[in-house]
């Protein structure tokens, strides 16, 4: 047996009355409303019940009654008409009205049941929203930036008109499928475009990439796509929806611009190394020259003292001197040979940087020159002295050579040295200052040339290698040499040792 | 090993590797002038240096005054056989050359030369220098 729940009209009525949708019921025929509920009234603004008698046709701007007269002739019940309209009585800009009929029997007769929807707002982001879609489009049609969606459901791919265009394809002869994508790749490129994506879809993260395409006609041109991945419910990827920009011209620009940085490279990394090959080439034979040189020359002095000693009271005191002249002569390109080995030396050895303590080195510089210090009692004043990276033997054969000079070339008052240095980013730079007697700026290049001399043997002894060396050896170091003087006013040598050697 | 004369002058073999002939009569000269009697053996490459004293075990020099620059296998080659054979090792090798080179003299001592001298230019200073290696190997020094 079933039990039949009989419930009351009047239950019905305000279940109808107090129901939040917006209903109103007419007669299907003569189209008077008989009935609106609560919210009815007041999405309508009307007071219905002051209003008997009122027609849908009042109500609505179109009533519609061409889909009206198809629910009534048509036979199933279930039917329904949806159409939009709005209020007579509704002022607003883009007013809208959803309303959705269907009809219903009750005892004999046929009504209109009504639900009506407020979608004046819903009209009204949605124009908004066209309006802003057309903005973007056109600012991406602007940007010539392609843009596209691929339903990952369906396999499904939709390209804008840019992206067409920069794939130079036909709207129908592409297959709009993922696989008609990849195809459209070059083929170097494809996996790791596949790769890329598939990645992105795995991990999350949005997919950049820049890969090579090739046009129905051969050509290749570069592109920059990036996108972004919007998942399901249950985590999987549903879609796709990315852009794509044409930039064969700045990666053709680029390349262009690369081929020429290489090329420049190149041809400096090839100059460098002619030069390098050159200078290795000069010092080697500077060596092997004056190593090779002494050989003979320790033949002519030797045998010449030898003769000497043997037979000097057989020969004339004419001879003698001769034979003297000629050993002196030997004697002294022995040294100057021994100058350039040393000077070639400072190229060929291998580098040993470590780090210099350059007070101790000065301390060390002066007690190699003690003798002559003492002689001409000279006074020094040491400011305070950084540690650097340097080969030690070299610096100490820097600092030796430029103190001794100032030593060498004092004037008539007692000599007075100055050492101090001053650090930047890049380098140390040392000052070594005299009260001696100076030297013409028109010898300032001069004096830092291979047996370069100012001054006669007699005046002060030397072979003019000295400050050859030193620049050598600062030129070794990463650094500049100069000389700041006037004569009688003393002499200041500057040079510099750069802080980035290893 | 040395060869001496019972209560008599002492005779010391010294045996010179040197190409050049201007040096080796200088030595011989130098050798001249100095108080020890020698008997001096030239040999003038590498490769008969290291066949002579390979082959002559019996007759040993005291001394080996070796220069670097040999033709054939050079004076380096030459120490570097002398320090790794068991009968050699222990005779004295001074390197007698031209080369000041820093690199020629670490290596000279990494081949366990017993010492390294340049040649000086000046005549006197070169005899001084060879009665200075006889004055030290063979009056100072103990050698087995």
């Amino acid at each position: 047996m079933t039990e039949t729940v009989q419930i009351s009209d009047e239950a019905v009525l305000a279940s109808f009355d107090q129901a939040p949708e917006a209903m109103i019921v007419s007669d299907a025929f003569t189209g008077c409303i008989v009935h609106a509920n609560r919210s009815a009234s007041e999405l309508c603004g009307i007071s219905f019940d002051v209003y008997p008698g009122l027609k849908r046709s009042d109500l609505y701007r179109s009533d519609a009654s061409d889909q009206i007269s198809r629910l009534l002739a048509g036979s199933n019940s279930d039917e329904t008409a949806i159409f939009e309209t709005s209020l007579k009585n509704d002022e607003r800009e883009g007013a809208c009205l959803e309303v959705k009929a269907s009809l219903v029997h009750n005892s004999g007769k046929s009504f209109i049941l009504e639900v009506l929807r407020d979608g004046t707002s819903d009209q009204l982001q949605l124009q908004d929203l066209r309006e802003s879609e057309d903005r973007l489009n056109e600012a991406l049609r602007l940007a010539g930036i392609g843009s596209w969606e691929l339903d990952l459901c369906r396999n499904r791919i939709f390209w804008s008109p840019e992206v067409f265009s920069i794939f130079d394809i036909d709207r129908e002869k592409f297959g709009a499928s993922y696989e008609a994508f990849l195809n459209a790749c070059h083929p170097d490129d494809r996996a790791a475009v596949n790769q890329a994506y598939k990645q992105s879809l795995k991990t999350g993260t949005p997919y950049s990439i820049d890969h090579r395409i090739v046009l129905p006609d051969g050509r290749i041109r570069f592109v920059h796509e990036r996108c972004r991945t919007y998942y399901g419910d249950e985590g999987k990827p549903v879609r796709s929806i990315g852009t794509v920009l044409d930039i064969t011209e700045k990666r053709l620009a680029e390349e262009e611009l690369e081929k020429y940085r290489s090329h420049l490279e190149l041809l400096v990394e090839e100059r460098t190394a002619a030069l390098k090959a050159s200078n290795e080439e000069l010092e080697r034979f500077a060596y092997i020259a004056s190593h090779d040189l002494q050989e003979p020359l320790r033949m002519v002095t030797s045998y010449l003292q030898l003769l000497e000693k043997r037979f000097k009271h057989l020969v004339d005191p004419d001879a003698a001197e001769f034979m003297n002249f000629a050993v002196d002569g030997a004697k002294r390109m022995k040294t100057l040979i021994n100058d350039l080995l040393a000077y070639s030396r400072i190229g060929t050895k291998k580098k040993n940087f470590e780090p210099v303590d350059t007070v101790a080195l000065v301390d060390e510089v002066l007690e190699n020159l003690e003798i002559s210090i003492a002689e001409n009692k000279a006074v020094f004043i040491r400011e305070p002295l950084p540690t650097v990276i340097a080969d030690r033997s070299q610096l100490l054969q820097l600092f030796q050579n430029i103190i001794g000079n100032a030593v060498k070339f004092h004037a008539e008052k007692t000599p007075e040295i100055r050492i101090r240095s001053e650090t930047d980013d890049a380098f140390f730079r040392f000052y070594i200052q005299d009260n001696g007697i100076g030297i013409d700026p028109q010898y300032f290049a001069m004096i830092f040339q291979v047996f370069q001399r100012l001054h006669g043997r007699n005046e002060y002894p030397g072979n003019g290698i000295g400050l050859s060396i030193c620049r050598k050896i600062v030129e070794r170091h990463g650094g500049t040499i100069g000389v700041e003087s006037e004569p009688g006013r003393g002499t200041t040598f500057i040079f510099t040792i750069s802080r980035s050697l290893k | 090993m040395m060869n001496r004369t019972e209560g008599h002058v002492t005779l010391v073999e010294i045996l010179l590797v040197e190409d050049n002939p201007g040096d080796q009569r200088l030595t011989r000269e130098a050798l001249r002038e100095g108080k020890i009697r020698n008997n001096l053996t030239i040999i003038e490459d590498g490769e008969s240096a290291i066949e002579y004293l390979c082959n002559n075990p019996a007759s040993l020099p005291d001394l080996i005054l070796l220069d670097l620059n040999l033709p054939r296998k050079d004076g380096r080659e030459v120490l570097q056989v002398i320090k790794n054979n068991d009968n050699l090792m222990r005779i004295p090798v001074v390197i007698l050359t031209t080369s000041q080179a820093e690199e020629d003299i670490i290596r000279a001592y990494n081949l366990r030369a017993n010492c390294y001298i340049t040649k000086p230019i000046d005549f006197d200073q070169f005899i001084k220098v060879i009665k200075a290696i006889e004055e030290f190997w063979f009056t100072i020094v103990k050698l087995p």
